[in-house]
């Protein structure tokens, strides 16, 4: 065997290797899922469930208000979530990563403030992320502090009002 | 169709429809380059505190270099580089395997760096430009060219159907099939219009909503379809993938996507050989 044949084998066991953990998280087959996606750092092990079980069907807005010196609260403005679909988003659709990346975030800690203590899920990169990013807008020099909240609406025809996802604390600017 | 059995046809197929969609979203990165600050939501101050590795590894430090702000505007600048240097023919007269080597370094570290935002197609892009980078180590290799092949093909295909799969277990999609509309509905991934002509059409949600999860479903089949038969999959997910990049703004998809094709139809042409029926 030379090393062209290893390295033949040495490539096809791999693509084999990756395709079975490829199915195998996917799929959590033998519970394994966890196993594997720890050591992906690389997002190399895909996630194949686009919509599903149960598709996003609301809308997410990312509000903030800040307090000024007075204590007194401002009033609370909206960071845009989703964009407006035009034609020319079918082949150029720049914002859509930063939009995706805004609603993956949001997501995630509202899925987390139900499931983890606060310590925990306050200590999260997206929840950090989020402080951070909106801690650095653009604002009145008199602010204090800031908080976020996280609001649901129901689409174009909605069938119910908007509610109320999660609300932070304050966090000094 | 008979340029599908042909593996460097086939190669050639899925570089320029994976080189379109990278070139896409790299350029999408670059507009979008002040998210990338120490102020914005991509923070690397933010995102390395997830400590994957100590601060005293290698990699840390490497990647820390190449991540942190500036200078990964500096990589993302070099994988356009990279990519006009393959796409535009002439102008690199050796092997591309260091291009594509390139690419998918540079697609790891932007993974690396994305713990939000990514979607499926910067995941099947990154193991199309994999596949595609083992391949061109050394083309006259059969067997490496043929399991990259069958690789891409049973990904994609797995994709389909595990969609249609955890698709067919939710109540929105199978019990009350609404869940097309309930989607198109939303301002993130719909479009007022659709969602207005179809508010009171059920039966065209039904119909969009369950064909849906059965193609998904239904996907694996492809293979044992022979031509024509793989033509109404292939071309369903055409027109699904067109669809979401009008209706839902999801562009990167048909590239990634479509870059797949040429490897399902060689092995969809490759198993039914072996087919009896």
């Amino acid at each position: 065997m030379n090393l062209s044949d290893i390295f033949t084998y040495l490539i096809v066991g791999c693509l084999g290797f990756w395709l079975l953990a490829s199915a195998i998280c996917q799929f959590n087959i033998l519970r394994l899922e966890d196993f594997f996606r720890r050591m992906d750092y690389f997002s190399l092990l895909p996630r194949w469930s686009f919509f599903a079980p149960n598709p996003g069907v609301t809308d997410y807005h990312l509000l903030y208000r800040d307090k000024d010196q007075e204590n007194e609260c401002g009033r609370w403005r909206e960071l845009p979530i989703a964009s407006k679909r035009t034609l020319l988003g079918a082949i150029w659709n720049p914002k859509k990563r930063s939009k995706k990346a805004l609603s993956d975030a949001v997501q995630t800690i509202v899925r987390s403030s139900n499931t983890l203590k606060p310590s925990e899920f306050k200590t999260s990169i997206c929840y950090i992320a989020l402080v951070n990013f909106i801690a650095s807008l653009p604002r009145k020099a008199d602010g204090r502090a800031t908080q976020f909240m996280i609001m649901e609406s129901y689409g174009h025809y909605p069938d119910k009002g908007p509610k109320m996802l999660f609300r932070s604390e304050f966090h000094k600017l | 169709m008979e340029h599908f059995l042909n593996m460097e046809f086939v190669y050639t197929c899925m570089k320029y429809f994976v080189l379109v969609g990278i070139s896409i979203s790299t350029i999408e990165l670059l507009y979008n380059w002040r998210n990338f600050q120490d102020n914005r939501l991509y923070s690397w101050k933010v995102i390395s505190t997830r400590g994957y590795f100590s601060e005293n590894n290698i990699f840390h430090r490497l990647a820390h270099f190449l991540l942190k702000y500036p200078n990964f505007i500096g990589v993302i600048i070099f994988r356009v580089l990279v990519l006009v240097l393959l796409v535009v023919p002439g102008i690199w007269g050796f092997s591309q395997a260091p291009l594509f080597l390139a690419l998918v370094l540079t697609s790891l570290l932007i993974n690396y760096r994305s713990p939000f935002g990514q979607d499926g197609s910067d995941q099947m892009s990154t193991i199309v430009v994999i596949v595609l980078f083992l391949y061109h180590i050394n083309p006259e290799n059969s067997i490496v060219a043929q399991a990259g092949i069958w690789f891409i093909a049973l990904q994609s295909i797995l994709s389909y159907f595990t969609a249609g799969f955890f698709k067919a277990k939710g109540d929105k999609w199978t019990k009350n099939p609404n869940a097309v509309y309930l989607i198109f509905n939303t301002s993130t991934y719909g479009s007022k219009p659709i969602a207005g002509y179809l508010q009171n059409r059920q039966s065209a949600i039904t119909f969009l909503t369950w064909s849906t999860v059965a193609v998904e479903v239904l996907f694996p089949l492809v293979l044992i379809t022979g031509y024509p038969g793989m033509l109404v999959f292939l071309g369903w997910g055409l027109a699904f993938h067109l669809m979401n990049a009008l209706v839902m703004g999801l562009n990167s998809f048909l590239w990634a996507f479509l870059a797949t094709y040429g490897a399902i139809i060689y092995c969809c042409m490759q198993f039914s050989t072996y087919w009896i029926f």
